[in-house]
Order: structure tokens, then sequence, then C-alpha cells
């Protein structure tokens, strides 16, 4: 499929859609796809409309959704790129082939956005600032640096953290789109030299929607945009603000691999029989049990194959703090910091039972050691004669010591008198 | 023979029970010899001895000896000495032998007896001891043509007792001021949750290893079924994570209802007062050794009940970050989603770290209970590791325990 897109110039997103190539027919269906990811027609995350907000089982269909979102003129969308690689909007753009996903979102975001947006300079500065200006969507890719008053990452002689703030104070809807813009990624892993945060530690005072993952499924980023677009309002999100319609599952429990799982069948090193067969990649680290992210459904590149599929294991990203939480990311558990790079729960584990048995039986050998010493021999001898035992009666081993005892004053008789 | 066992005793009062033999001579002439005394001798060991032969082994005679031949006991000298002329031995020969017949102890002065038949005769007659019986040993000497007399040969034990002495020893472990008496100190109910937690930590420690560290697994063959290996380990862990919550339920239930108080919530805190705390100190001095005598408590000592104590903890750790794990399978559910909030803050892979690390901590102190039981049982002799059973501990009648009135 090949679509030109040439910008917003049409009054509304499904003429703009036509003139791109893009038919009435594939546009259903990318609508259909997006009921799919919203889940709408169940009442899991609510009314899809704003039509429908007030009656929660009268969801919409494909048809209504393209209605809405056909129906839209220019939305006003402001895409910031930070202290970032650019990898998020690849992942959007180089997917293999042009989709409608893809125009939906260049038609969206064309106001600015670095990569793909024709001016440049003072140019795209004002631009910028003349969208600002107005009610936007933001949407933001890359960590903010704040140590030594952000200077680790300056466009166009504002540092990032002052962009973002511009740029935040009229947006109606805030994506921060990618792990560096979540929480830091990488370079906000330890130790962090340039102090980077995600958005929401910059932005407090408005909710920001978390698309997270390092990076995350394009096809997640245009639907959440789409989510504002239709609904006019945030999507549901979990604890760490990520929206629930793609975050609301551990990628193990959709796993393809998960029947290997069950069954007990792991790779155990990456070139063995089991690696050949397509086994449960559980043991050599895979975090899809720790990790909420819609990836074995979507996938990467139209549904050409994601991670796991490749047969590697999941790292976790769509998880705050992974590079930090989530290594090594070939062991099932992480280290014990502290003590060590080969630390393992495993080996930390073991030493300490082993600890906890040798210490037992040095305990043992002591207690022996005092007992056989005589220390405790006449507590010993009183308990024997508490069962009615006297110490004449002891033999063998004690019996050198009983030599000079006094005599049992029961015997009465005088020597050799017994019998006269 | 003058009465060694008791000073008191009447005729009758004395018994003669089984003979024991280290070899060379049969038990019937090991108790004949025994008996062989002046006839007119009212010892009651005499006596009880040939009562014995009468009943056990009727067909030996027990040796005539006249009574200038027999030198009884002296209480310097715990033994007696008895000549017998003539006698035939089981190969046929004739001669005359000294039977030297007494205390164990003082006849193993005398004589020499090798490693092999000393803790032969060390077990059979430390066996009797703790019967109720006496071990009267019997050694032989032979006299020569010159009238010489040859050294002293062991030749096994007759096993003694007064009938008096043996009702005695019962009414004394009852009654008797100087002995122990059993006291029951833990509830069923406490000894049902006890056994119940080390069931289910050992099915819960073996799953869940194995769910860390899944270090076995069938091949799956072209065409056979794979089976459900992990799928059934997991439930399994999870049916006994869910009955041990149930199980801590009840303790956490029985801290704040139960009318026993070694089971209420205080007894967790031994640190109410001073004395516990010194006694705290006095413990750790005693189990390392420095200090002779601990303080002696029916229940549990201070070192001992934080130690509890601290394993209720782990074990609520072990249960909060299980419920997180488990959790995460159910997200959209408002209570799951609560239960898994400390994955927020520490992230899953540190979550399934701690749930490991307390397995593993468990596992020590398993290590550690078991043998401070064992050895707390054999040191003290209350008889703990049976009380984790039938619920009673052996006390001495005199004790004054830390945690009780003086035991009478």
């Amino acid at each position: 499929m090949t679509y030109s897109i040439e910008g917003w110039q049409e009054p509304t997103l499904a003429e703009n859609l036509e003139r791109a190539g893009v038919s009435r027919r594939d546009f259903l269906k990318f609508c259909g796809g997006l009921a799919a990811v919203f889940a709408a027609g169940t009442t899991v995350f609510g009314p899809v409309t704003k039509a429908h907000a007030d009656d929660p089982t009268d969801t919409p269909t494909a048809g209504d959704i393209a209605d809405v979102l056909g129906g839209m003129t220019k939305p006003n969308v402001v895409w910031l790129q930070l202290q970032e690689c650019t990898g998020c909007v690849e992942s959007v753009l180089r997917s293999g082939g042009t989709t409608v996903e893809d125009v939906v979102l260049s038609l969206l975001s064309l106001n600015y956005q670095e990569v793909i947006m024709a001016p440049s300079g003072e140019a795209a500065e004002k631009v910028l600032y003349d969208t600002l200006a107005e009610d936007h969507i933001l949407v933001v890719n890359g960590s903010v640096p704040t140590k030594d008053n952000g200077i680790y990452c300056v466009i166009g002689g504002k540092t990032s953290e002052q962009i973002l703030k511009d740029a935040a104070k009229n947006a109606t809807h805030i994506l921060a789109v990618g792990a560096c813009a979540v929480w830091g990624s990488v370079q906000a892993s330890h130790p962090n030299p340039t102090r980077a945060v995600g958005v929401d530690q910059i932005i407090k005072n408005k909710p920001v929607i978390n698309v997270a993952g390092c990076p995350p499924i394009g096809e997640v980023i245009t639907a959440t945009v789409a989510y504002i677009l239709t609904h006019g309002k945030a999507p549901k999100t979990d604890a760490e603000g990520r929206p629930l319609f793609a975050y609301d599952q551990r990628i193990h429990d959709s796993c393809p691999r998960r029947s290997h799982f069950d069954a007990g069948q792991y790779v155990r090193t990456f070139d063995d029989d089991a690696a050949r067969n397509g086994w449960c990649l559980y043991q050599v680290g895979c975090k899809g049990p720790s990790t909420f992210a819609a990836c074995p459904i979507i996938q990467w590149n139209m549904h050409t194959s994601w991670p796991v599929g490749a047969g590697h294991p999941c790292i976790g990203c769509t998880e705050k703090n992974f590079f930090d939480r989530f290594t090594p990311f070939y062991s099932v558990l992480p280290n014990v910091p502290g003590l060590g790079v080969e630390a393992t729960a495993t080996k930390i584990g073991l030493g300490l039972v082993a600890a906890a048995a040798i210490g037992a039986t040095a305990h043992a050998g002591v207690t022996a050691a005092r007992h056989a010493s005589g220390k405790e021999r006449e507590k010993e001898a009183e308990a024997m004669a508490a069962f009615g035992d006297e110490e004449g009666w002891i033999v063998a081993d004690q019996a050198d010591q009983l030599v000079d005892e006094p005599v049992d004053e029961t015997i009465n008789d005088e020597p050799g008198k017994a019998e006269k | 023979m003058t009465d060694q066992l008791e000073g008191k005793v009447e005729p009758g009062d004395v018994i003669a029970g089984a003979a024991y033999s280290l070899g060379s001579m049969s038990e019937g002439r090991i108790m004949a010899l025994a008996a062989a005394s002046p006839p007119n001798s009212v010892d009651p060991v005499d006596i009880a001895l040939k009562q014995g032969m009468d009943r056990g082994y009727p067909q030996i005679r027990v040796p005539d000896v006249d009574a200038d031949d027999f030198d009884p006991a002296t209480p310097n000298r715990r033994y007696s000495l008895t000549r017998v002329r003539a006698y035939t031995r089981a190969s046929g020969a004739v001669e005359d032998l000294v039977v030297m017949r007494g205390e164990m102890a003082s006849i193993l002065e005398k004589v020499k007896v090798g490693r092999e038949h000393g803790s032969l005769l060390k077990r059979k007659s430390n066996i009797a001891i703790h019967r109720g019986w006496r071990p009267l040993a019997v050694a032989t000497a032979r006299v020569d043509a010159d009238d010489k007399l040859g050294p002293f040969r062991l030749q096994g034990f007759v096993a003694v007792s007064s009938n008096a002495d043996r009702s005695q020893i019962d009414e004394d472990i009852l009654t008797g001021p100087a002995t122990w008496a059993r006291i029951s100190v833990w509830s069923p109910s406490l000894r049902i949750q006890h056994w119940a937690n080390v069931a289910l930590i050992f099915i819960l420690s073996c799953t869940g290893f194995f769910i860390m560290e899944p270090f076995f697994s069938q091949p799956a063959y072209a065409g056979a079924a794979s089976g459900f290996l992990m799928g059934w380990v997991r439930l399994i862990h999870f049916v006994a994570a869910f009955a041990w919550i149930v199980v801590a339920a009840a303790r956490v239930w029985s801290a704040f209802t139960s009318s026993d108080r070694y089971l209420r919530w205080r007894a967790m805190w031994p640190l109410w007062k001073t004395e516990d705390l010194k006694n705290l100190g006095r413990t750790v001095l005693h189990y390392t050794f420095i200090r002779t005598e601990g303080p002696t408590y029916l229940g549990h000592n201070p070192l001992q009940q934080l130690t509890y104590t601290g394993v209720y903890g782990l074990c609520l750790v072990q249960m909060l970050t299980g419920f997180t794990l488990f959790a995460l399978a159910h997200p959209t559910n408002a209570f799951w989603a609560f239960l898994a909030t400390p994955v927020h803050i520490f992230g899953v892979p540190a979550i399934r770290l701690f749930h490991t690390i307390v397995m593993f901590l468990l596992w020590g102190f398993v290590i550690g209970h078991v043998y401070l039981v064992f050895r707390a049982d054999t040191v003290e002799r209350h008889g703990g590791l049976s009380a984790m059973v039938n619920g009673g501990v052996w006390v001495r009648r005199g004790t004054r325990p830390v945690d009780a009135p003086v035991i009478e």
C-alpha cells in the first residue's frame, strides 16, 4: 500500500485521508481495529464516545469511531523530542510500509514534529510557539535532564525543561511516549549522570498519559492519540499512568509460548533444541511474567514479529526503571545488590542455608564437648537419681570414679558378719 | 551375702530376673553359680537367686556351698567370694571354682574385660538399669590342684531387682519430691497449626523453588503429549499458599481471642519488663556458652519467642509478596490491583527476589530450629520434641520457671 501524505489540506480528517489515497474501506478497518483495542462492546473501559458517555452498554461500532474521527477538523498536536534517540518515531514510521496509522498520525501531528516537518530553524520555532499559544495536544518523546540547570539538552537556545514547561502550559492532554518520556529510560538508570527524569516529574499539575515502552508499539501510540480525539478525554490508566486498554495484561498472559511455560518446557541456552522448538524463554530471563504490554497481540512492523517471537526474552521495557530493576536480562531473578556481581539469590540463599547448618553443627560440637568435659556431669547424675538409680549402679564408663565413693548408708552390716 | 540393694528389704522383696552371658558359660550356669550360697542363708538376694533357679532352670542343680567357703560382700568390698568345690563343667571336667559376685562397678575393677565384651556388657547392663533392674555381675576363677587361684574371668550378670523398689520408682515419678512433673503447655490448636505450617512450608518451598528455577523438565517428542508440569506445580503452590493464609488467619485470630496465655499477642513480645530483657541477655550468653545456666522457661524463652515472632513477620512478608505476584494476573480487579501496589514501588523482579530470599531465610530458620529442639531435648531433658506432638513438657519438681509458678 502506498499513500501520499500531503499535509492537512481539506477541512476534515476523512477528506484528507481520501486525498492521501486511503479508501473508506481501509479507514473502517483501521477504526474497527481501534474499537477492538479500546475494548469497545465491553464495559471494561467505559463508554467509548462522547455521545455515549451516559450509557456504557450502548457502545459504538467501528462506524461510530470512523464518523467521529473522520469528521475531525485539524487538531493542534505538538510533538516534542527531548533527550531521546528517535527510536519511538522510528517505531511508528519504519514499520515496513505506510499504514493507515502512519497517515493518521502524520496528518495529526504535522504542526511541529522535528523529524518529519518541513520547516527548520527560526521558522520551526515560530510554528511551535504559535501552536503553543492555542489549545493543543502535547506528545513528548525523551527525558528531561535536570542536572546543571538542564544544559545537557538544549534546543533552540532553551533547555528541554523550559520547552516542556512552555509546551505544557496550554496543553489539553499530555502524552509521554516512550520509556524516556515516561521515566527517563537508559539515561536515567544508575548512575543517571544528567539526572534525567520523565515528563510527569516536571509537569505535576496536569495528568500525563504514559505510553510506555522502549519503544512503544506504533499502533498503541496512534490509538492513544485517537482515543483522546474520539473521546475528548484521557483513557483510563493504571497506577503508573499507562492506558489500560494497551497495558492491562502481562505479556506472559497472552504469550504464544505460554503453553510451553505451563508444560514445563524451557529454553536453557540459546542454541539448544528447546530454543529451536520455540519453547518458553522464562529460564533465560524472559521478563514477560513481570511486564504489562500488548506486544504479543499487536506486535511490530505490521504484525511481522516481536522480541519473544524472534526468540529473545522480553526485557520488560514498558516497566519503570527496567534497566535497573529487570537486569540481568538473562537471569530469572535480579542479583542481590551490594554483594558482588555474581551474587544471585540462589547462591546467597544456599550459602545462608549452609551457614545455618554449619552453625548448628558447630554449636552441637561445643555442646557435646562441654558435656564430655564433665561440667554437666553433676546434673546428669541427679537426673538418673530422679529415676531411682543410684550412682553405684552406673557402670562401665564411670566405674573408675566410684572406687572412692562413700559407702551407701543403707548397708548396715559390719564386714564379714552377715551370716554369723 | 549382705544386702547391697536395700538395707531393710524382707525376703521375697527381691526377685531375680534374666541372666546375661558374655558367651563362655550358659545363662543357666551363670545364675546357678551366682545362687551358690550356704543352705541356711537368709539373705534376700541368695533366696531370690535360688527361687529364680527353681523357676527358670529347674534342671540345673545349684552347687552346695559350705558356710566356711562363703565370704560375703562388705561395704568396702562390694562383692562376695564363694568357693564351689568339685563343680562339673559342661565339658565334663570337674574342678574347683571361686565365684565373684556383686556390684558391677566393683567387679569391673578386679576383672579385665576386652573392649568387645566391655561395650556389650555396658549396653546390656545399662538397659537393665534403665528398666529398674541392677546387674549382679558374676566372675569365676579356676583353682588348680595346688590350691592356687587363677585369674578371674567375667561370665555375665544376673538382673536382680527389689519389688519394693520397682513400685517405688513409679511412685517417685508421679509424686516424689525430687522427680519430674509433666506440664501441659501447648494447646492442640497450636500443635495442629505448627504441623500444618511444617507441611505447607515444605510444599510451598519445593514448588516455589521449582517456579524460581525449573531445573528439570520433560523433553517433548514428536506426537507426545507435553504435559502440564509447571501448571500443576503452580496450582499446588497457589492452593498451599491459600491454605497457609487460612492457618495464618487462625493464628492471628487465636492471638487475640484465645484464653491460653501462651497463644496471646502479648506472649509474642517478651519485652514488657526489664527482667525480660535481662533474661534475653542471659539466654544469649547461655547459648554462646558464656553462662553455664540460662533462665528456665516453661514455654519459650525470650530469645526463642522473639525468633518465632520474627518468623511470623517473615511469613507475613512471604504472604504479602506472594499475594502481590499472584495479583499480577488480575489487574482489572480492584482487590487484586490494590494487592499489586508494591509492584509500582519496587518493580516485579524485586518482589520476586524478596519472595525468594524469605524462602531461604525460612530454610535457615528450620535448620536452626530443628537443631535447637533436638539439642534442648538432649541437654535439658524436658521432652520438648514430643511436646509439639502431645503438648506436655517434663519439668523437675521444685523448678521455678520464669513464666510459671513453682512446679510442685
